[in-house]
């Protein structure tokens, strides 16, 4: 299996910690690169910054999007990915703990592939990062990167 | 008027003194005949005629006073035809009489039958004479009356004469008929009495008791019509003797008319006089006619000091000009309202008034001056003046407050925002790692650990739960309302759906009325409407059959709406804590909860200008009923 990277955009360890455990549990087996803020996920994306040289190529198969990041917020990063050429296609689920109508207004608005709430309880936490890696690891069909 | 009724009174008394001889009475009616010259002469004949025939007869009579039955003839022609016929019968009956009586009868003595003929001849003139002499005044006499009787009968004003005594009517004109509606007779079988209100007799009595003798002016009376109706009417009488009585010949001039415009004009002149307006009237020339106890009020100058002055006195020097453009406008028969200015008091100082001023007409339509009503304004000047600085402050302190508002409500909506977003994590962290806990040093702890562990993560649950709440609650307030049709009974379906999604185990009978459609924001209605059935659905959770209606019903004229259960119901005593925030009637044992969804559904139904109640019974369901008017008050509501 071509296991591709996924590019978790998440500025709480203890949230990254538990994303990383629940991916972990869900026999997710693909490559996880953390951003800790707006800067760091768009540099990735770009071969900027502290990405600069990074192999280009490779493109995440999936970007799961924090919206209360320090420095460039979440909505700024999604904004910026539609903008761009080469990124424009990459599925971004919006993984937040908000589900303020604001927030889920403006994150479709954007084009957001998805918004999930991320549940308090660990068990409904872990259910849902499963059913994400499933579908969209597994089922969905991304356009090829060029 | 008082003249020509003295006199007229005179002479009816008069006439009345005469009248009373009956004897002549009938005479008069006799001679009232009309008679022909045939007839008055024919009576001579035949007077004469019979006056020989039984003289003739007699012999007695033709020897003794054979004059005797001529002089009767003589008496009756006159009396009968006139003078003329008189003189005729005279001489007649010396023809016939010195003919057929005197001359067969005596030859020898001529110069005695002379004599004869002669006396009867002077005594003859002389009745004849005397007789129609009388008769000319008797004539006259009946002009006379005939023409008093009409001034009384036809008279254009009520008259009649009563006894003194008896006070009943002895006569009555037509005028006083028509006046009163009473008959002739039915006027002469009544008294004086009869015609007054009852309350007014005893004035009337003691009224009577002091007629003079002569003519009387009495006032003026109150009487009272056949038809009810009460009459002023002014009086006069004059004492005279009728058909031998004491009584009064009353005169009566109906004045209720002129009474009425008297008592108007008092009134009016009583109104301006009393006025708290200042009222006062002009010439065209600006000359003052009148001026009111107001007039004298506002401006100080007294009546007797600014009457036939001119009003420019009244005038500040700036506003000389004033005058003579309203006495223009007023020449052209303009009303000036309202008019607010300037003007003077006598002590020179300057006060604000409003002038109304208005032509005054006479009766021909000519206009001959104007009336003023002047108020003082100074003081709702100064009182508007206060109003509009108040408002400019209103108006900065709403602004600020606005402000404050907006600021405040930018604050919350950024809590909110962080409430939403930073207090979770947190909880999530608690709950997530004490599972990790759980799941990778399950061999390092025994139950209690564990069993505290999963405390933790219930605590966890609950507190994300009561922040979900709340920020419903907070959501519910702030956000924007949409006015559109809401199918109220689609929405309990799929409320009661998702419901039954979550325990598919459990035997709920659901019965939701069809067609139920209120104006309303679907989305706040639709979160209202969760919370009701979702309580339904919670207290009814021990049941082994539960049963949960939601319907529409009526009371007073009011439409409501309600959600009905069968279960575990609560304690009317507790009712009013009902709908507040975090207040919860049952243990978290008994039933989990918040308690903050009523109050939620409090403030749905209160932004949409509606009200909610719940009865209750502990054990026996509750009903919880809501209101929906169509008429949203308080609330903005924005076109969807």
């Amino acid at each position: 299996m071509d296991c591709k990277v996924i590019l978790l955009v998440e500025d709480n360890p203890r949230d990254e910690a538990l994303t990383m455990r629940a991916l972990k549990k869900s026999n997710v087996c693909n490559e996880v690169v953390v951003a800790r803020d707006g800067v760091e996920a768009l540099d990735y994306l770009f071969g900027d910054g502290t990405s600069a040289g990074r192999e280009m190529r490779e493109m995440p198969q999936l970007i799961l999007l924090d919206l209360k990041l320090p420095k460039v917020d979440g909505l700024q990063v999604l904004e910026k990915i539609r903008a761009t050429e080469h990124t424009r296609r990459l599925p971004v689920v919006v993984f937040t703990s908000s589900s303020e109508e604001e927030d889920l207004i403006n994150s479709y608005n954007l084009g957001a592939n998805s918004y999930v709430r991320k549940p308090v309880d660990f068990d409904q936490f872990l259910e849902a990062t499963k059913q994400l890696g499933l579908y969209w690891l597994v089922l969905n069909l991304p356009a090829a990167t060029e | 008027m008082r003249r020509t009724v003295s006199i007229y009174c005179r002479q009816f008394d008069a006439l009345f003194r005469i009248n009373n001889r009956r004897a002549l009475r009938v005479a008069s009616n006799v001679m009232t005949q009309p008679r022909t010259s045939l007839l008055r002469y024919g009576v001579v004949v035949i007077t004469v005629g019979l006056a020989l025939l039984v003289t003739l007869q007699v012999d007695l009579l033709a020897d003794r006073t054979p004059f005797s039955l001529f002089l009767a003839a003589v008496i009756i022609s006159t009396w009968y035809g006139g003078r003329n016929p008189g003189l005729l019968a005279i001489a007649l009956s010396a023809l016939v009489c010195s003919y057929f009586i005197i001359r067969p009868r005596s030859s020898p003595g001529l110069e005695d039958d002379v004599m004869r003929v002669g006396a009867f001849i002077f005594l003859s003139l002389l009745v004849s004479f005397l007789t129609s002499a009388r008769q000319q005044s008797e004539q006259s006499l009946r002009e006379s009356e005939k023409r008093y009787r009409l001034l009384f009968d036809s008279n254009p004003l009520p008259m009649w004469v009563f006894d003194r005594e008896t006070l009943r009517f002895l006569a009555v004109n037509k005028a006083a008929t028509q006046c009163y509606g009473y008959s002739r007779n039915e006027f002469l079988s009544m008294t004086i009495k009869d015609i007054r209100p009852a309350e007014d007799v005893p004035g009337l009595l003691t009224a009577l008791k002091n007629l003079s003798v002569e003519l009387d002016d009495a006032g003026v009376w109150r009487h009272r019509k056949k038809d009810g109706t009460v009459i002023d009417v002014e009086i006069t009488t004059h004492a005279i003797i009728f058909d031998d009585r004491h009584a009064e010949l009353v005169l009566a001039n109906d004045v209720t008319e002129r009474k009425r415009n008297e008592e108007m004009v008092v009134r009016l002149a009583g109104i301006v006089e009393s006025s708290e307006d200042a009222i006062f009237s002009k010439t065209l020339d600006g000359v003052i006619t009148s001026w009111n106890k107001g007039a004298e009020r506002l401006y100080g100058y007294s009546a007797a000091e600014i009457v036939g002055h001119s009003v420019s006195v009244l005038l500040p020097h700036a506003r000389k000009g004033d005058l003579t453009r309203i006495l223009e406008r007023l020449s052209r028969g303009e009303r000036i309202e309202h008019f607010e200015t300037t003007r003077l008091k006598k002590s020179g100082e300057q006060m604000e008034v409003s002038l109304t001023i208005s032509t005054i007409k006479n009766s021909s339509g000519t206009i001959i001056g104007a009336s003023t009503i002047a108020r003082d304004i100074t003081e709702r000047k100064r009182a508007e003046e206060q109003i509009r600085r108040l408002n400019e402050t209103l108006e900065q302190r709403v602004a600020e407050r606005t402000t404050q508002l907006e600021a405040a409500n930018k604050e919350l909506e950024a809590f909110s925002y962080s409430v939403s977003h930073d207090l979770r994590a947190p909880l999530r962290h608690i709950n997530g790692f004490s599972q990790a806990l759980l799941e990778d040093y399950a061999d390092k702890l025994d139950e209690e650990g564990k069993g505290f562990l999963q405390e933790l993560r219930g605590a966890s649950h609950e507190m994300a739960q009561l922040i979900d709440d709340m920020l419903q609650l907070a959501r519910v307030s702030r956000s924007e309302m949409r006015r559109e049709v809401v199918n109220l009974s689609e929405i309990a379906h799929e409320v009661m759906a998702a419901l039954r999604k979550g325990d598919r185990e459990r035997a709920v009978v659901i019965n939701i009325e069809e067609g139920l459609v209120a104006p309303g924001d679907k989305g706040l209605l639709r979160a209202m409407l969760r919370n009701l059935l979702g309580n339904a659905w919670k207290f009814t959770s021990k049941l082994a059959l539960a049963e949960i209606a939601f319907g529409k019903d009526q009371k007073d004229g009011e439409t409501f709406y309600f959600v009905r259960d069968n279960g575990a119901g609560f304690d009317m005593t507790y009712v009013n804590k009902l709908f507040g925030a975090f207040q919860r009637l049952h243990t978290a044992n008994e039933f989990e909860g918040t308690g903050v969804g009523l109050a939620t559904v409090q403030r749905i139904i209160s932004r949409h200008g509606g009200r909610v109640w719940a009865e209750g019974t502990i054990g026996q369901g509750a009903t919880f009923s809501f209101t929906l008017p169509d008429f949203i008050g308080g609330e903005t509501w924005t076109a969807k």
